[in-house]
């Protein structure tokens, strides 16, 4: 591709969100508000976010009728509480979702708002998870899946999103991988 | 002397030091790299968007060089004119948009033998156009910068053979004569154009 045709595909660039996403809440519109370019809900077989764009031959990436497996994915959480959840209750579903990620080479983000290391190692969070565990858990699945652990507040997430996926696009498409 | 670090690097980074980040006034042989048609937005006129690259001459290359050598992560082609597409609405702003647009097509034409405008402006993607270049005086900020940009377009030969008129300075956004770009400027008397000027402009 030329340096042309990858503005041209970087301006095209739109976000798919996963329908697990619960749309009735109002840090959702906000989230999605704030990504800054068109979504739409899209399923994917892992991971709540990824990008779609237009091919310098008028095609989408994926078109809508399609399940999603993406190179590039965002699991957003909402708190500690929820992320110690999955390494709790639903071990085993999360397990399932960052290995089909990891057997498809995906890039994986894991977003997680309102939440800091302090919190964690100070127990700052409404579950029985111990700060230990918690550490160890989120270290121990990051080594094994390659997960970038990202933390931030939940009013910047949409942004953040939006960035992270823009930016991975780009490094893909300057490299070569879609053509 | 012992030499120091790096030399190979500084030597070639030397080179560009000093070279002007904008191409002088003047006129140039252009060829378009690519074009991208732009519907107007909230009634304002449909636009054509061409990027290009200077094709002969002392500054063969300028905009892919100049391209090839920022490191910035967003970095954007410089080379760019916008050229916006009549409305058809028999108005008289848009008699100056016909004439302007016929500017370019008859240059395109004049440029490129046995081209004809068809309406179709991908076409002009790898076609030869002459391009003269001029100062343009706008106020970003509050400061007052002259930056160069097209000012018209040009049969190829009329560059070729210096056939062509220096166009004045285009005064945008209240600059005027009174205004001073000695904060902004640099030492070849012009700035470098930010990012939002060019997002103003073409692309």
């Amino acid at each position: 591709m030329t340096n042309f045709e990858i503005e041209a595909c970087l301006q095209s660039m739109t976000v798919l969100v996963d329908p697990r996403e619960n749309p009735k809440t109002d840090r959702y519109e906000q989230r999605v508000n704030s990504l800054s370019v068109p979504y739409r809900r899209q399923t994917l077989c892992y991971g709540d976010y990824t990008y779609n764009f237009t091919m310098p031959d008028g095609m989408e990436l994926y078109p809508p009728s399609v399940t999603v497996s993406a190179p590039v994915i965002v699991e957003r959480k909402m708190n500690l509480e929820e992320l110690s959840s999955c390494f709790t209750q639903q071990r085993d579903r999360f397990q399932a979702e960052f290995k089909r990620a990891s057997d498809n080479n995906a890039i994986i983000y894991l977003l997680v708002e309102d939440a800091s290391w302090e919190k964690i190692i100070a127990g700052h969070y409404n579950t029985k998870f111990k700060p230990a565990a918690f550490i160890a858990s989120l270290l121990g699945w990051s080594a094994r899946y390659s997960i970038r652990l990202i933390f931030c507040k939940h009013e910047v997430s949409g942004k953040l999103i939006k960035e992270l996926l823009y930016r991975e696009l780009k490094q893909k498409l300057e490299r070569g991988d879609y053509g | 002397m012992k030499q120091f670090n790096n030399w190979e690097k500084a030597k070639e980074d030397a080179r560009h030091m000093g070279a002007s980040s904008q191409l002088p006034v003047g006129g140039y042989v252009a060829k378009i790299k690519d074009v991208r048609f732009e519907k107007g937005q909230d009634g304002n006129s449909d636009r054509i968007v061409v990027a290009f690259d200077i094709a002969e001459g002392d500054y063969k290359d300028f905009f892919q060089t100049q391209f090839n050598n920022n490191t910035s992560e967003d970095k954007k082609w410089k080379g760019k004119a916008t050229i916006y597409c009549p409305k058809d609405d028999g108005s008289e702003k848009d008699q100056w948009t016909q004439k302007s647009f016929m500017r370019w097509v008859n240059a395109f034409e004049d440029s490129n033998s046995g081209y004809k405008w068809d309406w179709v402006e991908s076409k002009w993607k790898s076609l030869l156009i002459g391009l003269v270049y001029g100062e343009t005086g706008t106020i970003i900020e509050g400061k007052p910068i002259v930056y160069t940009e097209v000012h018209y377009p040009a049969a190829i030969e009329s560059i070729r053979n210096n056939d062509f008129k220096l166009p004045k300075l285009k005064k945008k956004n209240g600059y005027d004569d009174s205004s001073s770009t000695s904060d902004a400027s640099s030492d070849n008397g012009f700035v470098n154009v930010p990012d939002n000027v060019a997002e103003e402009l073409p692309f």
